[in-house]
């Protein structure tokens, strides 16, 4: 079975650290990787990747503060328990409702189809409600 | 006459496994240029080979009769073997210029597995560390035996048998010792950045398979090396090579490795190396600051290369250069 695959692209504006940040949360929001679990050390993924030590650094840093990872042990990065913030944070959902509208119109304009983004938005329903 | 056979043999050699050169490679490169996928196979691109292939022959035949001179005016060897080389160094550097206008743009996207790497060296620390254990018995031993030992012992061979030899002291006895740990040293730690210090590809999976067959050869081959210098060391008490037809043996060896590593090229693999064409030198030297990876896919000839970007890189190869040198110099 494949590993948790993680792709960036160097063409976008998107800064490789915060697609690295991206790709990782979601598969850790997917539960691909349980706790305890190691992700690939910081030179291991730079190297996998073609891009500098810093850039994956400052990706696991922004994960460790969200408090997904443990980046003390000396093997790579540890996978912690991370429970959901209770209270949530008041700001959250508001942002995601504009980022979500700013994704659609984006991915409009660059001519993806309506009925296309309207399929990719139920997976990610249907994903919610599992 | 042995010679002049041996050269020319060895100049037609180069010749055929330089004429072979583009078929080792992704599909997606050519003369060390990315270029768009079919491109090879294209009219423009059979002829570009089809042109590096007549200049690399037309420099081997203007090369070829070096091997016919007399020995005291030049070495016959060396000189057709560097000839052959170079005419077909040549030969590459000016098929990659008249390359660079197909190139086509690195894809960006780039994949990796979120995983520690669960590949390890093949014969894991044992293959690592028992050369060394090896060499530091056979240092013991010569210094129990000392006395037992030759006033004088050889430090060099040619096709009949030792012909250079050097007197019995610590410098030289021990310094060799040292030269052949040193070297054995870089090979092992060649052999493990192969595995851990070079990028994996992870996707396409038939791509990544080809990958870690062609790394765990790649190894495998570095670790004969670093274990030949420490099997091999010439024995300081009786003078000859433990086996008489060891040359032979490891020829037939090399020659088997050299063969696996060929069908285990991805030539059919696409995707290219993932490097941007524009951080390679002449298309022989890799120099990337930004990519961590100490080594990286060779784009001429088999193999893997330095990332001379990389301070490591530099440190090795002070060591190929420097320690036999500097072994010479002590030994003398």
């Amino acid at each position: 079975m494949l590993p948790p695959l993680i792709r960036i692209d160097l063409s976008i504006a998107t800064p490789v650290y915060r697609q690295i940040v991206d790709a990782v949360r979601t598969h850790l929001v997917d539960g691909a990787f349980a706790p305890g679990d190691h992700l690939p050390p910081v030179r291991q993924l730079a190297m996998d990747l073609g891009v500098h030590f810093n850039t994956v650094a400052e990706a696991y840093r922004i994960l460790a503060e969200e408090g997904w990872l443990d980046l003390k042990r000396r093997r790579g990065a540890l996978v912690l328990r991370r429970g959901v913030p209770r209270p949530a944070d008041p700001a959250a959902a508001p942002l995601f409702a504009r980022r979500l509208r700013e994704l659609v119109a984006e991915v409009r304009a660059a001519g993806v189809t309506r009925p296309r983004i309207l399929r990719e938005l139920l997976l990610v329903a249907k994903g919610l409600e599992a | 006459m042995t010679i002049a056979l041996l050269s020319l043999a060895h100049l037609l050699l180069i010749a055929i496994a330089n004429s072979a050169h583009p078929r080792w490679t992704h599909p997606d490169l050519l003369f060390a240029v990315t270029v768009p996928p079919g491109f090879r196979g294209s009219p423009a691109g059979a002829a570009l080979v089809r042109r590096y292939r007549q200049l690399g022959w037309a420099g081997t035949v203007l090369v070829a009769p070096v091997v016919l001179l007399p020995p005291r005016l030049a070495p016959a060897f060396p000189l057709a073997v560097m000839g052959g080389l170079a005419v077909w160094l040549a030969a590459f550097i000016l098929s990659r210029r008249a390359t660079l206008p197909y190139a086509a743009p690195v894809d960006p996207v780039r994949t990796a597995a979120l995983e520690p790497r669960p590949e390890e060296v093949p014969g894991g620390l044992f293959a690592l560390l028992a050369p060394f254990a090896v060499l530091a018995a056979r240092a013991y031993e010569c210094h129990l035996r000392w006395e037992e030992m030759p006033l004088r012992f050889p430090i060099h061979w040619g096709l009949h048998g030792p012909d250079r030899w050097t007197a019995k002291t610590p410098a030289a006895v021990y310094g060799q010792f040292a030269t052949f740990a040193l070297l054995c040293a870089v090979m092992l730690y060649m052999a493990w950045a192969t595995v851990h210090r070079a990028r994996r590809i992870t996707a396409p999976e038939p791509a990544a398979r080809a990958q870690q067959r062609y790394r765990r050869l790649s190894a495998v081959g570095l670790l004969g090396l670093g274990w030949i210098f420490a099997l091999g060391f010439p024995p300081l008490d009786n003078m000859t090579l433990t086996l008489p037809y060891a040359p032979f043996l490891l020829l037939a060896m090399v020659a088997v490795w050299l063969v696996a590593m060929v069908r285990s090229t991805w030539s059919d693999m696409p995707g290219g190396d993932q490097t941007a064409d524009q951080h390679w030198r002449l298309g022989l030297f890799y120099v990337n600051s930004d990519d961590p990876a100490l080594l990286v896919e060779k784009r001429f000839g088999l193999g893997w290369t330095l990332n001379f970007a990389n301070p490591m890189s530099w440190v090795l190869l002070a060591a190929i250069v420097g320690v036999p040198l500097l072994a010479l110099l002590v030994i003398r």
